[in-house]
């Protein structure tokens, strides 16, 4: 008796919860990537002078926190310089696309078109010190790192000079406070949540960013990795891309909840137009401040959308329409919409943005012909070993397949 | 493909040259000199296609496209796909056009120029010949010499990369020897690896030839000795085989013989033609009695077993089977005993008398007729010889089925016919 009253005495709220759900859904985060508003009068005449940009109303939506400010502070070098990497990571994307089909990059490579906002925007709100770690669609996070496009696409191809020698390939990117580029989907969130651990450990004022995908949401790990970072309140900043689909799988048929930056329960979430730079760098800067006041984690979302398919081999088209591709390209792509701002608000003119758009093209196409030019590894096994340790503090030898295969150093 | 690209270049450059003309009676430009013509190749749409056919392009020369949209569907041996402009652009010129078939990947489809492109004053780039296979191009690297081969007999002393072994370091500890020795000593390991051995020969306590001649040995050793295995003669030729066959000696079958009487049998049809008044052939009897004494006899010698049986020996299944022996096929020859069948029928009596002392040793010449001609009731009485021709290795069997045939014809050969 007491068991089915406590049921039916639950059970209400939950309908009312479901109910009320339903109606909040109607109003949610915008993807629209010009949607940030700025009075033309308060744009100043010099490229170094800050001035103020209203974000969207429907910018963010929160969890368990107040949403950070609706103002962002920024000047017009900064926004000209978001633009100029944003078209320069598209460039290399569509480089890396065109060196695919003609079968010089071989294996896996997942392009991140259409989702250029997010590692941008990060990047400008994050110092050099921060710690960046992300999932296998790596290439921009890479570049924006301080990774160059021609040992990007050197690494794409496998040759020498590439970013990682030449032996991580796409997956496997590696720079200064980049730590990956992991194929293991998932497994990067409790790396990154050890990171922050260091930085915690060691004092600094810093943060980790930890990204992971709309799939990988549903994986263990992200939620031992919650747990800890909570518990030892570090100062992690989990980052769901939610792309709307993993691999082939809209975020609906595999989550149960797709609210994503509620998936940290006791973690404060806050969801962001991931397509729109300016917002991205106002919660990451939002979120930093948060973390390194000693807060705790934060669990970001951010709202994209990716053009291509999910990997090379993904034609893209077949659990989507080409039209909703064709809609979210036309009227909600990153670059464009920050193109229409910088227009609107006077901060450039026409012939500037299509000379930026020709000096980042120009620039890309000369690092990925010096990248096809790169010298391939040599097949030693000097070459096969080195790395496996920091240099120098190699041990004696390390064991091939058989006895005769072992590497002394 | 390859017949193809000279046509393709020779008619671009034909219209180059007519586009060139067009431009200079035009004397203007409506937009700035284009720079960025390039070649669209065909695709690789998945990392194993080598090539495919073009079903149809969605733009015509000239159209332009934005990102996204799709040019052309192409077809492999798999699947037929949609390709994606990456960029917007002009398509400026095709040159595969729909249902071109087996286009090799990497080959000009098309030309695309940029947006806002004078299509009129396009510069076409020459089309690059695809690499014909990057494993080509690549310089052959010479093969890797094996790490084992047979050492020179006199190796220079080299620097040891290894970590020492703990014989070794322990004889040069014993014997005070620093790293300047280590280098003078000649290695004959693995990969130039200090043994033992060599430092004992370095100290003079074994041979100095005994290291190399061990290490010559050991490697010997560890690989397999081919160098002597000669191919198969061919077959010899075919008349010098049959020669050899006739002039081997001919493995001559056995005759066994028994003698049958066939009183019991005459009995016994008497009294069905007295009873039934049916008239049973001798023959029927003996053919009846044949087919009983053919039933399991023992394997004979010279049988080879088939797949099936091995297979079933080694399952341990062969038990089962031979408990119901093999059935023969032998066929007994009938000859009637001169003397002790006096009404027998002239036509069956053989042209040459056999002596009983010869069918039964085994010596008679094979008799002609067999029980399989007509039978005559004249096999009335007394004593016939039932005889088979056994090839060697199969008299048992012969045996047991003579046997078989006198018992079932002397003792109940009523048993046959009921």
């Amino acid at each position: 008796m007491f068991s089915r009253a406590l049921r039916t005495g639950r059970a209400a709220p939950l309908r009312r919860g479901a109910f009320l759900k339903s109606a909040l859904v109607k109003r949610t985060v915008t993807t629209d990537a010009a949607s940030a508003h700025a009075d033309r009068d308060a744009v100043p005449e010099e490229d170094d002078k800050p001035f103020q940009i209203h974000l969207s109303d429907e910018s963010f939506e929160t969890y368990e926190l107040d949403p950070p400010p609706y103002t962002l502070e920024t000047t017009k070098k900064e926004l000209k310089q978001m633009y100029y990497e944003m078209v320069s990571v598209r460039r290399m994307e569509m480089a890396a696309d065109r060196l695919y089909k003609e079968k010089k990059i071989r294996g896996f490579c997942h392009l991140s078109t259409g989702q250029e906002a997010v590692a941008v925007g990060i990047e400008h709100s994050l110092t050099p010190e921060d710690d960046l770690i992300t999932a296998y669609r790596c290439h921009g996070f890479a570049m924006m790192r301080g990774g160059t496009v021609k040992s990007i696409i050197g690494e794409l191809l496998g040759r020498r000079d590439g970013i990682a020698h030449g032996k991580g390939g796409s997956m496997h990117m590696f720079a200064k406070g980049f730590y990956g580029g992991n194929g293991i989907v998932g497994a990067q969130v409790p790396v990154g949540a050890g990171l922050a651990f260091a930085h915690k450990y060691n004092g600094n004022k810093n943060t980790t960013v930890a990204l992971y995908g709309d799939g990988a949401s549903n994986q263990g790990q992200v939620f031992e990795a919650f747990n800890m970072a909570k518990l030892w309140n570090l100062p992690v900043l989990f980052g769901c891309e939610n792309n709307k689909y993993g691999m082939g799988t809209a975020a609906n048929r595999s989550s149960a909840l797709t609210d994503y930056y509620k998936r940290g329960q006791y973690i404060p979430g806050l969801k962001v137009n991931g397509m729109d730079v300016l917002a991205v760098k106002a919660a990451v800067q939002h979120g930093k401040a948060h973390t390194t006041a000693g807060l705790g984690p934060m669990v970001l979302e951010y709202v994209t959308y990716r053009y291509g398919g999910h990997s090379m081999s993904d034609p893209g088209t077949t659990y989507r329409t080409r039209e909703e591709i064709q809609r979210m390209r036309s009227t909600q792509d990153p670059i464009a919409g920050l193109k229409q701002k910088l227009l609107e608000w006077n901060i450039t003119t026409e012939d500037e943005l299509k000379a930026i758009d020709k000096d980042a093209r120009t620039f890309v196409d000369k690092d990925v012909a010096e990248a096809e030019a790169m010298a391939f590894p040599d097949a030693t096994p000097q070459i096969l070993y080195e790395d496996i340790y920091v240099r120098g503090s190699e041990p004696q030898f390390v064991r091939g397949r058989t006895p005769d295969e072992n590497y002394y150093y | 493909m390859v017949s193809l690209a000279p046509a393709c270049r020779l008619s671009a450059r034909l219209t180059v040259r007519q586009l060139r003309r067009d431009a200079t009676v035009r004397g203007f430009r409506a937009s700035a000199k284009c720079l960025a013509a390039h070649n669209f190749t065909m695709p690789a749409l998945s990392p194993t296609m080598t090539e495919g056919n073009i079903a149809s392009w969605n733009v015509k020369e000239g159209d332009s496209f934005a990102a996204g949209d799709v040019l052309l569907e192409i077809e492999t041996d798999k699947a037929s796909m949609d390709v994606e402009a990456q960029d917007d652009g002009i398509m400026a010129k095709i040159t595969q056009g729909d249902g071109s078939k087996g286009i090799k990947v990497g080959t000009r489809i098309g030309v695309i120029a940029e947006p806002g492109d004078d299509l009129n004053s396009l510069e076409v780039p020459a089309e690059d010949i695809p690499a014909k296979s990057p494993t080509k191009v690549e310089a052959p690297e010479p093969a890797p010499s094996t790490p084992s081969q047979a050492p020179k007999p006199f190796r220079s002393p080299k620097k040891q990369t290894y970590p020492l072994l703990p014989s070794v370091q322990h004889l040069l500890h014993e014997h005070g020897l620093d790293q300047s020795a280590i280098d003078k000593i000649t290695p004959t390991g693995p990969n130039n690896r200090l043994l033992k051995g060599d430092v004992l020969a370095y100290l003079g306590s074994v041979s100095s030839t005994y290291p190399t001649e061990l290490s010559a040995r050991i490697s010997k050793l560890s690989h397999l000795d081919l160098s002597n295995i000669k191919l198969a003669l061919p077959p010899a030729p075919k008349a010098t085989k049959q020669a050899e066959a006739a002039s081997e000696p001919v493995v001559e079958d056995l005759e066994i013989a028994v003698p049958v009487s066939m009183k019991a049998v005459i009995e016994v049809q008497k009294r069905i033609q007295s009873t039934l008044g049916v008239f049973m052939p001798l023959s029927t009897f003996i053919a009846r009695a044949t087919d009983v004494a053919n039933d399991s006899l023992p394997r004979s010698k010279s049988y080879k077993p088939t797949a099936d049986e091995l297979f079933n020996q080694v399952l341990g299944l062969d038990g089962a089977a031979s408990t119901n022996g093999y059935r023969g096929s032998f066929l007994p020859q009938i000859t009637a005993l001169p003397e002790l069948t006096p009404a027998l029928n002239p036509s069956l009596v053989p042209s040459k008398k056999a002596d009983i002392i010869d069918i039964l040793t085994g010596n008679a010449k094979p008799s002609k007729p067999s029980f399989s001609a007509k039978p005559s009731a004249g096999i009335s009485t007394a004593v016939n010889v039932f005889s088979v021709k056994a090839p060697k290795g199969d008299e048992k069997r012969a045996e047991v089925f003579l046997e078989r045939v006198k018992a079932v014809l002397e003792s109940e050969p009523g048993r046959l016919v009921l």
